[in-house]
């Protein structure tokens, strides 16, 4: 299978780059990126062809495209693939607005195109495990979730509203609805929230938490931030407990690690010894394409995670609880 | 003489302890302290007796507030999950008291409750001067408590199973145990303020949605 990677704005293009090159069956094609000098030197890293015009790597033979850019310019290059018959692995959030998302799921369809979001906690060994718990009954019947995605400022465009759509609680709010939804196969119907910029000295959300409610009465709270520091012992947190009437079950996906003592500045850091994760995602996604099935995570998964976060936005401006509609 | 009463909870240091609040000790002249369920008993007017609050009559909830306070203006992120048997308003109006003490008044509360065969509580402070908190409370057969602050130079992780220092952890209620120093430093005198001040914040909790 030929896939291309169109933009390396954001870091995770790395770690799928990686991932596709451990899968026997792909071959990276193609790097398209506006940003000459990181394109081109991603694509010597990783031993492909650097394009510099969008349209003439569309036309380069290939089955799909992976698009880590900007958040804003998701929903051009996803039409743009969408329209040139390739099937699609976008970066979350799906888009910074609900209509941008509604018209990307539209083309890929009205193109007979896959489009997945990358929602790689889907793929944690132990997020996956809580799953079959949850579902073979073994805590009873939910009542409530309590989850936290807490990470380091990771600066650039990602601080830039216009080139974002949303701080730390567009992108570490996403990620946990998912995984709530998954959960539950039930839609949030109230979101309220509070937003703040605590941690940085910068024009965007850095801190955010959120209290959600499901349209069957569950409830659930969320703490989305860049509060970790450059010298954490990890990058962040991914945490989700589930409060069933036969038990509680806590579950950290980055808990399976050791932790290293050293002499250097960062004196105590985590290392990660766990399922990569973002090895599943490209794994399904590529699996996806193969057999011409649904993605396990569609556009409308990223549309239902997105409406969620943004309405965390409109409840923080407006001092009140946000209705969703489903 | 000083006498904390206890209701059967654990308090470790060198003073007086008394399981429970007896006709004779409210008729008597020792210094009381009390916890917040035994105010009614006691009597609102009772010279000498002082109410203590759960949360802060804990030695950990003491140096969480002593690295808060280190800031001039704290800002930050607090978090708090306790699993109790009884997920009883009126004590979780205490915490957030005590939380006001720490990070400033209470600028709006949010409540979201589900009850059922496991109740679980979830209530949201926005304190208006860069601090927001998150309290979660679930019915269960252990006490446990977790605490979180994500601040502006620090951050604290905290909870009652990892810091205990026994393993096997059973043998012990450590450390969900008062400090008799502390409780008696942080004890409140009963005043008709800090009453309305109570009942105002239990209107608040109990009132539903977004107060």
């Amino acid at each position: 299978m030929k896939i291309g990677i169109m933009s390396f704005a954001h870091m995770h293009a790395y770690s799928y780059a990686d991932c596709l090159r451990q899968l026997s069956n792909v071959e990276l094609v193609g790097i398209f990126d506006d940003d000459a000098t990181r394109g081109e030197e991603a694509a010597t890293t990783y031993g492909t062809t650097y394009y510099r015009d969008q349209a003439e790597f569309l036309r380069a033979e290939m089955d799909a495209v992976i698009i880590c850019s900007e958040n804003n310019r998701h929903k051009e290059m996803v039409l743009a693939a969408a329209k040139a018959k390739k099937h699609i692995l976008c970066e979350k959030p799906i888009a910074t607005n609900v209509r941008d998302a509604e018209e990307m799921i539209k083309v890929c369809e009205e193109n007979g195109v896959i489009l997945q979001i990358a929602f790689p906690v889907r793929f944690s060994r132990p997020i996956q495990r809580l799953k079959e718990f949850i579902a073979n009954g073994e805590l009873g019947e939910i009542v409530a979730f309590r989850t936290t995605n807490r990470g380091q400022n990771p600066g650039g465009w990602f601080i830039d509203p216009d080139q974002s759509g949303g701080g730390a609680v567009l992108d570490h709010t996403v990620h946990m609805v998912d995984i709530m939804r998954w959960y539950l196969g039930k839609e949030v119907s109230e979101v309220y929230a509070i937003v703040d910029s605590y941690f940085h000295n910068i024009d965007i959300d850095d801190a955010g938490i959120l209290t959600l409610e499901f349209e069957n009465g569950v409830i659930a709270s969320h703490d989305a931030s860049w509060s970790r520091f450059s010298t954490s012992p990890t990058w962040g947190d991914v945490t989700i407990e589930v409060v069933g009437t036969k038990q509680t079950v806590k579950v950290d996906a980055n808990q399976e690690h050791l932790r290293l003592y050293s002499d250097k500045e960062n004196a105590i850091t985590h290392e990660f010894f766990g399922n990569n994760m973002d090895f599943g995602l490209i794994q399904d996604f590529v699996q996806c394409v193969e057999q011409g099935r649904e993605p396990s995570i569609t556009g409308y998964d990223g549309l239902k995670a997105m409406e969620v976060a943004l309405a965390a936005y409109e409840s923080s401006k407006r001092e009140a609880p946000v209705s969703l509609k489903n | 003489m000083m006498i904390v009463v206890t209701n059967d909870r654990k308090v470790e240091g060198n003073m007086s302890i008394a399981n429970a609040l007896t006709p004779s000790m409210v008729e008597g002249n020792q210094q009381l302290y009390i916890p917040i369920s035994s105010l009614e008993a006691a009597g609102a007017q009772r010279q000498d007796c002082y109410v203590y609050f759960d949360l802060e009559s804990y030695a950990f909830f003491e140096k969480v507030k002593e690295i808060i306070q280190t800031a001039s203006t704290p800002k930050g992120v607090f978090r708090m999950r306790r699993l109790q048997k009884n997920v009883e308003k009126y004590s979780v109006t205490t915490d957030v008291f005590v939380l006001t003490k720490l990070l400033g008044e209470a600028k709006d509360i949010f409540v979201k409750e589900a009850n059922g065969d496991v109740s679980h509580l979830i209530v949201t402070i926005n304190f208006g001067n860069g601090c927001m908190a998150h309290l979660d409370y679930t019915t269960a057969d252990r006490e446990y408590i977790e605490l979180e602050w994500s601040g502006n130079g620090h951050i604290i992780e905290f909870n009652t199973d990892d810091m205990n220092p026994f393993y096997p952890k059973q043998l012990t209620n450590a450390p969900l145990v008062y400090d008799a120093e502390i409780l008696m430093k942080n004890a409140h005198p009963i005043k008709p303020e800090l009453l309305l001040q109570l009942e105002a914040l239990y209107k608040r909790l109990t009132g539903g949605g977004r107060s």
